[in-house]
């Protein structure tokens, strides 16, 4: 009998443990929503704030760059990868060994799996807190599907160019251990210059033009601008063509970086 | 009390050898916390410039307020890391037993078995600002201003710690505690800016629920001359107040915990 129960028990524990971590996970979930509802009523104060003693800063009217900074804060999280990190520790672990004898190609891999994961999180993230924001706040989107059409093309490209910017840096793990401070590094700089807190075009001249000369933008800033209204269509051309150029040279440049530093790898540890 | 000085020591002059054997991951862990920083900074400083105030607060004002918070936060990040992760890294691999055959309070443990470098980031970028935006104000430094400055930081890094371990202490529960500690710590972000810029109920959830207003907001007020009278002398209190609440929770906590193994 007692057997019976310690047995019954041992299985019991497991369960729990099964149940906590299913729980953790919901929570997670929960958490990551809070958070970013939590950011957005902070920039919406802010830039209300900012707007309260004039019409128009750097050009902008308040309703643009509200809408533009609500739509930042819903679709970054979409941008940023965790290549930079889950190649980091590949490699750092030594498992990057065994990936690259599998039969497929390593970056096409990840770049599915990332594809998903941008799926999930527009399903489950971006929708739900957008339409939670558009209730509290009132942003209101084009209704031109030109205008739609030409911001998810801009926006897949984008995000494209951001998968290659982080491949690049996760690359740097064949070089130091320090993985996580590598990809908060990596967000911190991309943070600003992306224009996830401020519309591109309000920086003064030098902080501009260093702005546009990274990649970041590029999955930020110039898509969300078309649909906030602050690009005008007629500019949906140019803004296209120079992601277009953005892509072909980092795509190139990920996949050297990617060849000469497998070449280096000595793998932690031996 | 000395005793734990020394053994905190101890432990430091330990860690200190390691972060040597590790020197390019001490420089990106620091600059990684800077860069994180800096992007805000930069955006009030844009901003800024092309308004006269926010809600009445000048750029310096605003600056002072954003500023004191890094110093604040670095205190919690550079000496109380381990509160983030005791579910995942003491408790589930039952590293956290070891702690409580040792002849010292298992908390001093776990609290100085880490001091984390990439704290000094933060408390470099926060020194800075602190510093430029009480230049601009024209603040003189006399020793009852330096002191009330000590006072606000030290309180308003005890404010940090305290609401960590009272999240962390959940982790008795439910192993992993990280959720519940981000949930609460990630509203610290209010309180980078003036509370006047915010609706009634945040400014309230901020000084008197969750009390992160008061380690930027009241000080920063008290030291550029906008008076919050005696609201300038509620961190010290809330801080004590929420180390007495937090240390009592953990004892409960501590009495609850039966490992993860059994």
């Amino acid at each position: 009998m007692k057997r019976l129960v310690r047995r019954v028990g041992v299985y019991v524990a497991v369960a729990v443990a099964a149940l906590q971590r299913f729980m953790a996970y919901r929570l997670w979930f929960w958490v990551t929503l809070l958070g970013q509802a939590l950011t957005i009523t902070l920039f919406v104060a802010f830039w209300k704030a900012v707007y309260a003693s004039r019409a128009s800063v750097g050009g902008l009217q308040a309703h643009q760059t509200i809408t533009y900074i609500i739509l930042t804060q819903l679709l970054v999280p979409v941008t940023a990868w965790t290549v930079t990190m889950s190649l980091g520790y590949f490699i750092r672990d030594g498992s990057i060994a065994s990936e690259l004898v599998r039969p497929f190609d390593l970056q096409l891999r990840f770049y599915a799996e990332g594809l998903a994961s941008v799926a999930a999180i527009i399903m489950q993230q971006a929708i739900p807190i957008g339409v939670l924001a558009a209730l509290a706040f009132g942003f209101r989107l084009p209704l031109d599907p030109v205008v739609w059409l030409v911001f998810v093309s801009s926006f897949l490209i984008g995000i494209t160019i951001s998968f290659f910017v982080d491949w690049l840096v996760g690359c740097f793990a064949f070089f130091t251990t320090e993985v996580w401070g590598l990809g908060i590094l990596r967000n911190g700089i991309a943070q600003f210059f992306s224009g996830a807190l401020i519309p591109l075009v309000m920086l003064p001249a030098g902080l501009r033009n260093l702005a546009y000369a990274l990649p970041f933008g590029q999955a930020v800033y110039q898509p969300i601008s078309i649909l906030a209204g602050i690009s005008p269509i007629s500019q949906a051309p140019r803004i296209i063509l120079v992601q277009l150029v953005w892509l072909a040279v980092l795509a190139t440049a990920a996949r050297l970086a990617f060849t000469a530093s497998v070449r280096h790898v000595t793998v932690q540890g031996g | 009390m000395l005793r734990y000085l020394r053994l905190y020591g101890a432990f430091l002059a330990l860690q200190w050898r390691t972060m040597l054997a590790y020197r390019t991951n001490f420089l990106i862990g620091a600059m990684s916390t800077i860069a994180m920083q800096a992007g805000g900074l930069l955006t009030v400083w844009v901003v800024m410039r092309q308004i006269p105030s926010l809600h009445g607060w000048t750029l310096y004002q605003v600056l002072l307020v954003y500023g004191l918070t890094s110093l604040a936060l670095s205190m919690g990040h550079m000496f109380a890391d381990n509160l983030w992760i005791i579910g995942r890294a003491y408790i589930r691999p039952g590293g956290f037993d070891r702690f409580l055959v040792r002849p010292i309070d298992p908390l001093f443990h776990l609290l100085a078995d880490r001091f984390c470098y990439d704290g000094i980031g933060d408390f470099i970028i926060g020194g800075v600002v602190v510093g430029i935006a009480a230049a601009g104000l024209g603040v003189s430094w006399t020793v009852p201003r330096l002191l009330y400055l000590a006072l606000a930081v030290l309180s308003g890094g005890a404010i940090f710690i305290a609401l960590n371990l009272i999240t962390s202490v959940t982790a008795f529960w439910i192993t992993d505690s990280l959720p519940v500690t981000l949930a609460v710590f990630q509203t610290h972000q209010f309180a980078r800016y003036p509370l006047p810029i915010y609706a009634a109920w945040i400014r309230v959830l901020m000084t008197w629920i969750i009390p992160f207003g008061l380690v930027s907001f009241y000080p920063a007020a008290q030291l550029s001359g906008h008076n919050p009278g005696f609201m300038a002398w509620m961190p010290p209190l809330a801080a004590a107040l929420l180390l007495l609440a937090g240390y009592r929770l953990w004892t409960i906590g501590l009495r609850h915990y039966t490992g993860t193994g059994s």
